[in-house]
């Protein structure tokens, strides 16, 4: 699969940009971790899929990748009732040497 | 609670009102201080000024901007001012650039003006790089890139705002002229002693009497001068019929039917009956709308169908009656002192001409090339509308252009010499018009206008008017404070005219240069006297009227 088509977006949002200033020192817990990015991927990819993508687009080294399947919220309107589509997320962790410029 | 909450809000914009004023300083001040501005003359009163403001004031208020719409920034994503500065700079810079720009552009403009201690005239003009379309050698539009003169409104626009390095503008600016202040005491003016004569008021009187006559049918008399008459017309070009019309209604004087002067029109109908049939000559003039007959002989038959005269209602206690008036005295007592009021404020606006002809004549004063040439064509444009709309064909207008622009330029350069003359006074002894009295003047043209007074307020400060109006009554002011102080001395009526000569020279000379303006004038005048001849030619009118009345008394 085209590494475009893996990585839909990247989530820019306050909660993204916070795991993403997260520094090695801050997460003691784990020792090499670098900042951490969300991104909206293709529902069908593989995290190791995913993993080649950011490596390839961003050129970075990635720590681990975490996904979890969103379900589309409900919409209505007025008396039809529809669904916005389900989604992907994936949550990318960095090497601590690592970093990506979102902005 | 609605009401202490309204207070807030008003509080609200009080404070932020005077937080803004106190910013907009600061920022005046750190441009003063940052600022490098080059100065150069190019011509009299004018010059180019060029300003740069340094990346670091630009980068300074860049920072502070940013920082402002931080806390306020709504972005997906991010709770309301939680958004990182750098998203918000790159979703807001083209926003923020061209506000900026403008603040730096315009405060720093008004920055270089305060710190180089310019005395502006007016707005200035920025230069400002333009693409423009030219015709080149082998007949194909080019865009070439070329450097236009314009106001700040539109500069703004085609001004770029620079992503790196310094903020660089050129502008020119008029300057005002400076100069001495002639002696201001004891200026020697006339005055000339104007009465209202017995023989004014009761030809005044008549003037309101004919104002209130109406025309009734003659039915068994001949025509007369003035008379009103209802004709069946046909107007006849080499032996066609171009216009016909029934009952059109024409008087019997010197008339213009269908766009053909004829003149002499009432001696011909005079003494004519009811059916009688007129011919009468003339030549259409070489602006008629009808392209195909202009400069030919045009016949009018005319059959006369009816006639009207004025009869104008005799002086009697209903006619004082009707127009609110007891007795005969009472009306005289009125018009009289409305004719002394016109009189004394005639009196006065001459005092006024002579103090503004001493004052031009012992200043020397400069007045800006640009300025003078923007009025000129200004007045002249009023002017042009002002004869469109008096009916003068455009042909005739454009013809008298040139000469109406010399007696224009004079007329506004005395105009503007006065004006920074009077500003100046001023200036220097602190004149300024009270509210109430402006008020006053406001309330005069409302009652004049039949108007309301706010009315009249809204419309006058939608344009300039307001200023107009302000330095109207300023000037009037000074000139009055000037009169106080002068060394007067009363002149009779009989001699009024020498002198007026004397006071009014430059108008003279004006009007020597000017014969194009002095056309119209001619005009006027021309109309006036038609018109007063008219009116002296009433009485012979009247006298039938009279006689009707007295008749009917007899009868009766």
């Amino acid at each position: 699969m085209n590494v475009f088509r893996i990585i839909r977006r990247p989530l820019v949002t306050e909660k993204g940009t916070h795991q993403s200033g997260q520094s090695h020192e801050a997460t003691k817990s784990m020792p090499a971790r670098g900042g951490a990015y969300a991104f909206q991927v293709d529902p069908a990819a593989t995290k190791p899929q995913i993993r080649l993508a950011v490596e390839k687009i961003y050129g970075v080294k990635v720590l681990s990748v975490r996904t979890c399947n969103r379900k589309g919220k409900e919409r209505r309107v007025k008396y039809k009732t529809g669904k916005t589509p389900d989604w992907k997320k994936a949550v990318v962790v960095l090497r601590a040497e690592c970093h990506i410029d979102l902005f | 609670m609605t009401e202490s909450g309204s207070h807030i809000g008003q509080d609200d914009t009080y404070v932020d009102e005077e937080l803004s004023k106190s910013e907009h300083e600061k920022i005046m001040e750190k441009l003063k201080e940052s600022i490098t501005v080059e100065k150069k003359e190019i011509g009299s009163l004018r010059i180019k000024m060029t300003v740069t403001v340094p990346r670091e004031t630009i980068d300074e208020r860049m920072g502070e901007q940013y920082a402002e719409l931080k806390r306020d920034a709504t972005v997906p994503g991010f709770r309301k001012g939680h958004a990182p500065i750098q998203l918000v700079e790159k979703r807001f810079a083209t926003d923020v650039g061209s506000q900026l720009k403008r603040e730096l552009i315009s405060s720093g403009y008004l920055a270089a003006v305060e710190k180089e201690e310019i005395n502006a005239l007016g707005d200035p003009l920025f230069w400002v790089p333009v693409n423009e379309d030219q015709e080149g050698e082998d007949k194909q539009t080019k865009s070439v890139a070329t450097e236009k003169l314009l106001p700040i409104d539109m500069a703004l626009e085609s001004l770029e705002f620079p992503a790196e390095g310094a903020l660089t503008f050129a502008c020119e600016i008029e300057l005002k002229p400076e100069f001495e202040l002639p002696k201001l005491d004891k200026i020697a003016v006339n005055r000339v002693k104007l009465a209202v004569a017995d023989s004014d008021v009761d030809a005044e009187m008549k003037r309101m009497r004919m104002m209130r006559g109406t025309f009734n049918p003659v039915e068994n008399g001949k025509v007369e001068l003035d008379d009103m008459l209802y004709v069946d017309f046909k107007m006849i070009v080499d032996g066609n019929i171009v216009e016909s019309a029934e009952n059109f209604d024409v008087a019997a004087r010197d008339m213009n039917i269908k766009g053909v002067q004829l003149d002499g029109f009432g001696k011909v109908v005079e003494g004519k009956k009811l059916g009688d049939t007129v011919t009468v000559e003339g030549v259409v003039p070489d602006d008629h709308v009808k392209i195909d007959i202009r400069e030919k002989k045009a016949k009018f038959e005319l059959t006369i169908n009816e006639i009207k005269r004025l009869e104008v209602p005799p002086f009697d206690k209903s006619f004082l009656e009707s127009i609110g008036f007891e007795s005969e005295a009472e009306l005289k007592d009125l018009v009289r002192s409305r004719m002394d009021s016109e009189l004394s404020g005639r009196s006065r606006s001459l005092m006024h001409e002579q103090v503004g002809d001493y004052l031009l004549e012992n200043t020397k004063v400069d007045v800006p090339e640009g300025l003078s040439q923007r009025q000129v064509e200004r007045s002249l444009s009023r002017r042009r509308v002002q004869l469109l709309q008096s009916g003068m064909p455009e042909a005739e207008i454009d013809k008298s252009m040139d000469e109406m622009r010399v007696a224009a330029q004079d007329q506004v350069i005395r105009d503007l010499k006065l004006f920074f003359i009077l500003e100046k006074i001023a200036e220097d002894r602190d004149i300024t018009v009270p509210e109430d009295r402006i008020n006053g003047a406001i309330a005069q043209m409302a009652i004049r206008s039949n108007k309301r007074f706010d009315r009249i307020r809204d419309e006058l400060s939608k344009g300039d008017g307001m200023t107009m109006l302000y330095l109207q009554i300023r000037d009037e002011m000074i000139l009055d404070l000037l009169i106080e102080d002068a060394d007067i001395s009363d002149v009779d009526n009989d001699k009024e005219s020498p002198k007026k000569k004397a006071a009014s020279k430059a108008k003279a000379k004006t009007k020597d240069k000017a014969p194009a303006k002095e056309k119209p004038a001619a005009k006027a005048a021309a109309k006036k006297t038609a018109t007063s001849t008219a009116k002296k030619k009433t009485p012979e009118k009247k006298t039938p009227a009279k006689k009707a009345v007295k008749k009917k008394k007899k009868t009766s």
